[in-house]
């Protein structure tokens, strides 16, 4: 203990709280990196930095605005999990950086600096678990503290000189970072006033307190047509209603943490504080609490199946189906939008017709096309979905829709593109082309489409054009049900395996088995002697159930096996319902029988969930 | 969108792009085309108090000089890439001495090899004729459910300048349409809110208040309104509407009614009124006055049988127009103007001229939203003679809503050319002989601008001045709970489409 306590040596301190910051900051960027994976957001938010005028003015109109355009040019480097990791926590480090200097004006208390270095990285590691987060706190935040670091020099100036630099200072925070942000700023300022006794500087500390209270009702009134959250209190950008979110209560502490150690810094500085020479002890005991803190936060915050939801629709959008079904097996959770992807995952690696009732399919159609009820968190996996079966006027339509809200997402212009090429509206294609080149990030996409339209490529590596032109429809008809619109896509050409797989697959789901049937054995697409697993199970539930069978179904060859496993499941299902589901759960889990007496929608009345459209300011 | 920022880059862009240049000496090779240029403004009729019509050149070449003759001078501009940007100032001294006459242009590129090739020269003819000052429209996503920043915004033709009267972003989001002003005047209009903060905000003797027009006793709130030159008398139709989505592109979205009535809103009284004529079973649309407000123009189709429709229903609106004494509220008998099946189509957006003389409409092969309609063109009916004629200014793409200037020379239309994805407003000048000039598309600022601009023009329409009521003024309007109206009782009809049920 006197190890610790006696050492007297400021460098050793020194050093040790150096050591603490860097390991907790290496420690940031290598949990960032490889855990929390910023491209994930990326994907999640797909944020655009365009430096054209139209952009740019729309950040312009509302308080806090600048600050998130500011925010994108960083964000876009999100893209790249590594720079994007390093990128966040550098702004985070330099946050720090600043307020730690600003605060070193008034204290040099190793207690309280150490705070203000390990607070912003602690809390900034447990807000961004959320997906939805919204990057531009954190950049205004540091905004925020290098315009509160330029006051330090402003100050110098005569009194009343550098009131009116700070007061236009406190202005420009309160537009560039938005309200919450100017508060802390002016709160940094206002405390020396109002400590003072000087008669003066307690009239520059009125004058603060009346901008406080004065700009944001001025805004509001008469400058922009905000909301009064906007004005007022808001520090969440305009963003559409799929990215906003409930708000992590940790996220406060971001606004309270720095007003709270300038406070304590000028109690301590008020007592005449000697440079005291902190004990090595307590340097380590406020690393262990923030390490503590670190742990409980990242176990509070890290929503390990937001994360898994998200990493699956990630890898869905990449089509890296094999990635889906490994992400998949891990989900605990039933969810739509995961069950959505692995029949696509299904489809993809052959196994729709023998695997997908393995896994649960609680919500039978609803899961397997996702086009109702409309909303954005929909749009763009359904416009994938239609692209992918050939259906591009129906994609188009989702995936303007999704423009909608996020007009300058790469992915949804990206998405839109291709298209329009698939539907040779190449003169509308460009557009959007000239559009997405505005973003650095895409301009080999952007090429490479260029070439193609201009017939300097004759094919494309991420989409094949051909391929999606011949199942493209070529009667018009108005969309409508999944069935429908598959039924179509299927007549339209004997090729289109996808819409064939989905259509047969939508019949089992909705327990249709003689559509099913008749599809069968009129589609010369299937041997009836050499079916699939699931197909054969539905068969024999047919025959089960049906006192006549059309007569070509008679042709059909079921396994023996599979017939043997009927019987068996059969005999089962004289028993207790209750009982029965348990004992079949063990034998029969990968079987259309246990989806089609048990787990249908229609038997559990599972529904989408809907929510209320939008929560009012 | 609000230009808060950036004035500086627009003064300097502006005096760089007036600095003068002449045309190098040399062999000149002749080119027996006129020059590509974005947006064609080749050869047209523009009015004297239009903004700077700025192109970009788009062809090949090194080095681009222009050369403007107007009123007897030369001025020479010189771009590397093509880009055209005209002085606002030096514009606006052109426009005032060329009134009645033509400014040239002559385009000289020099190419790679450093040949010069001059193409033919071009034209713009000086109207006397002035345009309205402002123009209001809505800016929109391509999206057709889903919304997210959109707004009403007002332009000033004379210059650049674009102001929101109000954007989503100050309501909640709100969706908003059917902005309608009372022959043009920027004081007495209305914008329709819904889903959030809903009703029918109206300024009306300086006096923002939204109201409720839905009433037990119509189908929906009203839209598509139309002012009565009174200014205190609005035209609107109740709507029940849908939309179906085509799967083989070109064609897109189709956007029908099931049913629809006409109501008369009387701001004064806050009453909403009606008309057995107006409330039939079939399906009365898209109400427009007569200049002087002795006519209700309108469409009108046939009851629907099938609903949903069918992918190549046939709903034709025939052109009708019913007189109305305003003085006793009484209105005469529905007199149908053009019926659907003599003229092969289906009319929709009926727009009398403020002359009286004409109406323009919009022709298609079936239904009335004919904005995603390829086949949408423009057609004149001479009101004296009953002669139809189609205007010569429509293209391959959708030609459809279309608003007169108060003067009645110039006509704004909407219009999907070159590519028939994104609505853009042309304007064209109209004589009294009954005769359109050339549209060109409103020019911008930035003359690449439309080449990534991803949203549409909705609904333009002519404004005599500025909208001077603040967007704060609107939403503040818009926040609040709307005034219901109340239906006109001594009206023996209700709104309620189809039915024409007596009131109980």
């Amino acid at each position: 203990m006197a190890f610790f306590t006696i050492n007297s040596d400021r460098m050793l301190n020194k050093w040790m709280n150096a050591f603490i910051v860097g390991l907790f900051y290496v420690f940031a960027f290598l949990y960032v990196a490889l855990q929390l994976d910023v491209s994930l957001f990326y994907f999640v938010q797909q944020p655009a930095f365009l430096t054209d005028h139209t952009f740019i003015s729309e950040f312009t109109t509302y308080p806090g605005g600048i600050g998130q355009y500011l925010s994108l040019f960083f964000e876009q480097f999100f893209m790249f999990p590594k720079w994007g990791a390093f990128i966040a926590v550098i702004l985070v480090f330099l946050t720090a950086f600043f307020s730690v200097s600003y605060l070193k004006k008034i204290t040099t208390r190793p207690l309280i600096l150490l705070t203000a270095w390990l607070l912003p990285v602690v809390i900034s590691l447990m807000v961004w678990h959320n997906l939805k987060y919204a990057f531009s706190i954190n950049t205004q935040l540091l905004i925020t503290f290098i315009a509160l670091y330029a006051t330090i020099f402003i100050k110098k100036l005569k009194p009343v000189f550098a009131f009116m630099v700070l007061f236009v200072l406190a202005v420009a925070v309160y537009f560039v970072c938005g309200p919450l942000f100017f508060y802390i700023f002016v709160l940094a300022l206002l405390i020396p006033y109002l400590l003072s006794k000087e008669k003066q500087q307690l009239i520059f500390a009125a004058g603060f307190i009346l901008l406080v209270v004065l700009l944001p009702f001025i805004t509001h009134r008469f400058i922009q047509p905000i909301s009064v959250s906007q004005a007022w209190y808001s520090f969440i950008p305009n963003r559409p209603l799929f990215l906003t979110n409930k708000t992590p209560w940790i996220i406060y502490f971001i606004f309270i943490y720095f007003p709270v150690l300038l406070i304590a810094s000028y109690l301590f500085a008020s007592k005449k504080e000697k440079e005291k020479k902190n004990s090595l002890l307590q340097t380590i005991m406020v690393a262990i609490i923030f390490a503590g803190l670190l742990f409980f936060g990242i176990k509070t915050f890290n929503n390990k199946d937001e994360r898994l939801v998200m990493q699956i629709a990630q890898a869905a959008q990449k089509e890296d189906w094999k990635k889906v079904l490994q992400l998949a097996r891990k989900t605990v959770k039933y969810d739509r939008m995961v069950n959505f992807y692995l029949n696509q995952a299904f489809y993809y690696t052959n196994q729709m017709t023998s695997n997908l009732f393995a896994f649960g399919q609680y919500l039978g159609i609803d899961g397997l096309v996702v086009d109702y009820p409309l909303a954005g968190e929909i749009c763009m996996p359904s416009s994938y979905l239609y692209a992918r079966l050939g259906l591009t006027g129906n994609a188009l339509r989702f995936a303007y829709e999704t423009q909608t809200l996020l007009p300058n997402s790469p992915f949804v212009l990206m998405q839109i593109i291709d298209c329009l090429i698939v539907e040779h509206e190449y003169a509308n294609a460009r557009y959007f082309l000239n559009q997405l080149n505005k973003n650095w990030l895409y301009r080999s996409f952007v090429a490479d489409r260029v070439a193609f339209i201009e017939g300097k490529l004759s094919s494309l590596k991420t989409l094949d054009v051909e391929k999606l032109r011949s199942y493209n429809v070529t009667t018009d008809f108005y969309t409508a049900s999944p069935e429908f619109n598959l039924l179509q896509l299927a007549k339209h050409n004997p090729n289109n395996r996808m819409a064939k797989e989905y259509l047969i697959t939508l019949y089992l789901m909705k327990n249709d088995l003689v559509s099913f049937i008749n599809y069968l054995v009129n589609d010369s697409y299937l041997n009836l002697t050499n079916l699939p697993k699931t197909y054969q199970e539905a068969v024999l539930v047919y025959w089960a159930m049906t006192k006549e069978p059309i007569e070509k179904s008679k042709h059909i060859k079921i396994d023996d096996t599979i017939r043997k496993r009927f019987n068996d499941f059969s005999k089962q299902m004289g028993k207790d319902k209750k009982e029965a589901y348990r004992i079949l759960c063990e034998d029969f889990i990968d079987t259309y029988w246990l989806y089609f007496a048990f787990d249908n929608p229609m038997v559990t009345k599972n529904a989408v969930k809907t929510r209320q459209v939008l929560p009012k300011n | 969108m609000i230009k808060y920022i950036f004035p500086l880059y627009i003064l300097l862009a502006g005096a760089f792009l007036s600095s003068c240049s002449h045309i190098p000496g040399g062999t000149v090779n002749e080119v027996k085309s006129l020059p590509a240029i974005y947006p064609d403004y080749t050869n047209i009729v523009i009015p004297n108090n239009i903004a700077p019509l700025n192109f970009i050149i788009k062809e090949p070449g090194n080095d681009y000089y222009v050369q403007i003759k107007h009123a007897n001078e030369l001025t020479y501009l010189h771009s590397k890439d093509g880009m055209i940007q005209l002085s606002l100032t030096k514009w606006k001294k052109w426009l005032k001495k060329n009134i009645n006459d033509t400014i040239y242009y002559q385009i000289y590129i020099k190419d790679s090899q450093g040949k010069l090739n001059r193409y033919q020269q071009f034209y713009q003819f000086v109207s006397s004729d002035s345009i309205d000052p402002y123009m209001a429209y809505r800016l929109i996503n391509t999206g057709y459910v889903l919304w997210e920043k959109l707004g009403i915004y007002q332009r000033c033709l004379e210059n650049f300048t674009e102001k929101p009267i109000i954007e989503s972003s100050s309501v909640d989001k709100a969706c908003m349409n059917c902005h309608s002003f009372s022959a043009q005047n920027p004081n007495t209009m209305m914008i329709h809110t819904r889903q959030y903060n809903s009703g029918t905000t109206i300024l009306y003797n300086h006096h923002l208040t939204k109201f409720n027009t839905k009433t037990d006793h119509t189908l929906s709130a009203g839209v598509y309104p139309s002012w009565n030159p009174n200014g205190y008398l609005l035209a609107m139709s109740t709507n029940i509407i849908g939309q179906q989505f085509h799967a083989l592109l070109p064609k897109r979205i189709n956007v029908t009614d099931a049913a629809s009535d006409i109501i008369l809103y009387n701001v004064k009284t806050n009453t909403v009124t009606t008309c057995p004529q107006l409330c039939t079973p079939w399906r009365e649309n898209l109400p427009a006055w007569s200049p002087d407000g002795k006519y209700l123009y309108y469409i009108s189709a046939p009851k629907r049988l099938i609903d949903p429709p069918m992918i190549d229903a046939n709903e034709p609106y025939s052109l009708l127009r019913i007189s109305y004494d305003v003085n006793t509220n009484s209105w005469g008998k529905a007199d149908t103007l053009i019926r659907a099946g003599d003229i092969n189509g289906s009319v929709t957006f009926a727009k009398p001229s403020p002359d009286g003389k004409y109406v323009v409409f919009t022709l298609t092969h079936s239904g009335y939203f004919t904005i995603h309609y390829k086949d949408a063109d423009l057609y004149l009916l001479n009101l004296e003679t009953k002669e139809i004629t189609k205007a010569d200014i429509n293209s391959d793409c959708v030609d459809s809503y279309h608003s007169w200037s108060h003067n009645g020379h110039w006509m704004v239309l909407s219009s999907k050319r070159p590519n028939n994805l994104f609505t853009r407003p042309w304007f064209t000048h109209f004589s009294a002989n009954g005769t359109f000039t050339k549209p060109f598309v409103l020019p911008q600022e930035e003359p690449d601008f439309y080449t990534s601009f991803l949203m549409n023009y909705n609904i333009p329409e002519f404004i005599t001045g500025e909208v001077k009521t603040t967007p704060m003024e609107w939403r503040d309007a818009i926040k609040v709970p709307a005034v219901p109206v109340m239906f006109d009782t001594s009206v023996d009809v209700d709104a309620l489409t189809g039915a024409t049920a007596a009131k109980k």
